[in-house]
């Protein structure tokens, strides 16, 4: 993996105290939290079924897909739209922090942490150690797993 | 000036004439000597040129510029047709996809793509050189500008300039006679500068249906010339005073009357957007869910004139809806043309001879479900042509005809499409999948061989499965047939297969035509509300926990005098796993011919219901069919019966 220039637009957003961050070309919409209708027999990370004007939209809680610890944040917590091949997802995020662009290299993400339950959906690293922002890999998140 | 704007008109366009001139092209490889068909194909590749001038896509115009020479060539015999002009008609096509695609993207063809389309330009130029013929016609200038210069002469100070355009009858029997006396009863109150096309072109019917006019008058009265005219075996006339104009507006209404013209083939159809076809569905699904809310409160309110009103509005309701399923409706050839070629290619790689047929071109079906349906179908032609159809070598040995035959067909079967891919190839030895269904470790040697044929062919299903000996460019590798089962289960259709050794295969698809608003019964399980399809509601009733009975450790209840399984809904879910005491509200549910019992919280009530897909996370399991959202606007699983466990 090569260092590379982050210029974009990321949306900055918290899963308890980390930071995170997706590119803005890959959010539609940031959403209020709402009734999430739960499906039965889905994938534990599938919170359930919302409707979005009319589109039934599946929604995946972030924090639970990352194996991090199921701290209930409350009221701040949205849902942000994204777009993945062709259809609409929700990600349940904790709070958003800011939409700020980057001007900064970001850093591979070290092979320990890649092993990490977590790290296996990092793509990128901006900053340094106080101020990290994980940048996540959107494909492998909402990819499908083999049963 | 800005030609972005005609650019997105200028995609779809061209993909549907390149859909057109792949179909003829093929068509032409067979019947060298139609010469209807060469004129199909020099028209396409000739409106190509004309709308990719306009927009200023130089390298594509130029490419169907020469592609059109030869063709015309062809056409006129001064040359002969054979394989390397095909092939690079056919490879100018390709290019040109690639092309369109490129600017459907937003982008300006890369520089790579663009030395190809000049190599392909000069290869195409070399092959058009032929014996010349004596006569080098001036390629008569239809590209719609007016031209003055044969019109100015005929103008007087109080004359006007007019452009007749002339639509005559589909079934004119004397085309060019009819034309002339057109032509001859407007001299008779004016002059003519030129038509387009050019008049000799009229005589010789060298024309369709329509033809132009430029013409010089003294009438200032359009409704005045159009009576003059007359109506006999004329279907549409229609008249605009023609102005001279400046450069500037010249290009620009050159550009625009090349898609206008187009226009003008096809004034009762407009082009609308699948995404907001999408939206009109879905906002007519909402107001399916409102009409039936309305409908109860109606009746609540028990006054007559809100329920009359409320009626009047669920009819229209009803038709609205109907209408917006009907123009999502489009006919299997939008996607079953494209296959004639996608089955010569790969046959030509793997060096066999195929005969394909298509039939049921015609019937319509819903869009997006149609839309889904092509990937699949590729994947089983391919497979058909790749694995299923022996070397010509191996079917001569065989004693079968060399030429293999696949054919694709759709047919409407009750309210669902039947589609079958067929080859007349070496089939599916089945017990071949059962040795190797034993090797995967799917099933021991003695459960295989109680299994029926049916039964085995499930097995080519699953993922993992494949008996191709090598991997080709065709079929490639990994994806198989369970994609298409999985792709095909997701749009609540169903695949079969029906095979005999050494003598062929065949797949059948079965799909529902357009998307399904059906009547459900709702009902409550843990607080959540579920919608069963009404038509595998058999019954409801009110359990006593005393009818209950323990069969081998199941419970069951006595119906129609045959035992049947009953559990909570919830439990079903795996929403509880605890059993308790069955009592309390209970449905009666049909699956395919065997009945189940679920007791439930309670009944909700009836709903006619939009069904929309269920996001691919959650279709690894086949117990929900789809969603669709409630009277109170909340998603709601509609439960896939014949999948629910019992």
């Amino acid at each position: 993996m090569t260092e590379k220039i982050a210029s974009e637009e990321k949306v900055i957003f918290n899963l308890g105290s980390e930071k995170f961050a997706l590119g803005t070309e890959k959010v539609k919409s940031i959403e209020e939290m709402q009734d999430i209708i739960p499906v039965p027999l889905a994938p534990p990370y599938v919170t359930g079924l919302i409707n979005l004007r009319g589109a039934i939209v599946a929604v995946v809680d972030l924090r639970q897909r990352l194996g991090l610890a199921d701290i209930q944040n409350g009221r701040d917590m949205v849902i942000l739209i994204v777009e993945h091949n062709g259809e609409d997802v929700g990600l349940i995020v904790d709070r958003v922090l800011s939409v700020e662009i980057f001007e900064m290299k970001s850093q591979p993400v070290p092979e320990a942490v890649t092993k990490t339950k977590s790290g296996r959906f990092y793509l990128s690293i901006l900053g340094a150690k106080d101020e990290k922002v994980v940048i996540l890999n959107l494909d492998k998140i909402l990819a499908l797993e083999e049963k | 000036m800005d030609t972005t704007k005609y650019r997105d008109l200028f995609v779809s366009e061209t993909r549907e004439h390149l859909v057109s001139l792949n179909r003829a092209l093929l068509a032409l490889e067979k019947n060298p000597d139609d010469p209807a068909l060469l004129d199909e194909i020099f028209r396409s590749m000739h409106t190509i040129k004309g709308m990719a001038g306009s927009i200023g896509q130089d390298q594509i115009a130029e490419l169907a510029h020469k592609a059109e020479d030869l063709l015309d060539r062809l056409r006129k015999r001064q040359l002969k047709l054979a394989q390397p002009q095909v092939d690079a008609i056919f490879e100018s096509i390709d290019y040109l996809e690639s092309a369109v695609a490129e600017l459907a993207a937003g982008r300006d063809p890369q520089q790579s793509l663009k030395d190809k389309g000049s190599g392909l330009s000069k290869k195409i130029e070399a092959l058009a050189v032929a014996p010349q013929s004596s006569k080098t016609e001036a390629s008569s200038n239809v590209s719609g500008g007016n031209d003055f210069s044969r019109i100015n002469p005929l103008k007087t100070a109080d004359s006007f300039v007019y452009k007749v355009r002339v639509l005559l009858e589909a079934d004119v029997a004397l085309k060019s006679a009819r034309a002339f006396l057109v032509l001859h009863t407007m001299e008779q109150f004016g002059k003519i500068a030129y038509t387009v096309p050019e008049r000799r072109d009229l005589e010789a019917e060298r024309f369709d249906r329509g033809f132009s006019v430029f013409f010089v008058t003294n009438l200032h009265s359009e409704k005045e010339i159009k009576s003059r005219i007359g109506y006999s075996e004329i279907e549409d006339i229609e008249i605009e005073e023609v102005v001279e104009e400046t450069e500037e507006e010249a290009v620009e209404r050159r550009t625009v009357s090349a898609f206008t013209q187009l226009a003008q083939e096809r004034p009762r159809e407009v082009k609308v957007s699948t995404e907001r076809l999408d939206k009109l569905m879905n906002l007519v699904g909402e107001l399916v869910v409102w009409r039936e809310r309305l409908k109860q409160l109606a009746q609540m309110s028990q006054n007559t004139l809100i329920q009359d009103s409320v009626d009047q509005v669920a009819q229209i309701t009803s038709e609205l809806q109907h209408q917006v399923l009907a123009s999502r409706l489009v006919a299997m050839s939008e996607i079953f043309d494209r296959f004639p070629r996608v089955v010569r290619d790969a046959a030509k790689v793997l060096n066999k001879d195929i005969d394909f047929k298509l039939e049921g071109r015609e019937l319509e079906m819903d869009r997006s479900i149609l839309q889904m349906l092509a990937e699949p179908l590729v994947h089983l032609l391919r497979n058909s042509v790749d694995h299923g159809m022996e070397t010509m070598v191996q079917r001569e040995a065989s004693g079968k005809r060399k030429i293999g035959t696949v054919t694709l067909s759709a047919q409407k079967v009750k309210d669902q499409a039947l589609i079958t891919v067929e080859d007349d190839g070496r089939g599916i030895d089945h017990e071949m999948i059962k040795k190797k269904a034993v090797e995967k470790g799917w099933a021991t040697a003695e459960q295989v061989s109680g299994l029926s044929q049916k039964q085995a062919f499930d097995f080519l299903a699953r993922p993992g499965f494949s008996t191709a000996e090598k991997v080709t460019e065709v079929s490639g590798r990994g994806v198989g047939l369970d994609v298409v089962k999985s792709r095909i289960e997701s749009m609540g259709g169903s695949i079969s297969i029906e095979s005999t050794a050494g003598q062929g295969s065949r797949f059948l698809l079965n799909v529902p035509l357009s998307l399904a608003i059906i009547r459900t019964l709702l009902v409550s399980a843990r607080k959540q509300v579920y919608a069963l399809p009404m038509s595998q509601v058999m019954e409801t009733f009110e359990l006593k926990p005393e009818n209950v009975r323990t069969l081998q450790g199941k419970t069951a209840i006595v119906y129609r005098s045959q035992a049947i399984p009953v559990q909570r809904l919830s439990r079903a879910l795996k929403l509880e796993t605890e059993e308790g005491i069955l009592s309390g509200p209970t449905v009666v549910l049909e699956r395919q011919g065997s009945f189940a019992a679920y007791v439930i919280d309670r009944m909700v009530g009836q709903q006619e219901i939009v069904v929309k897909p269920l996001s691919r996370f959650l279709n690894a399991d086949k117990t929900f069919s789809g969603v669709a959202i409630s009277r109170e606007g909340h998603p709601m699983l509609i439960v896939d019966v014949n999948n629910l466990e019992t």
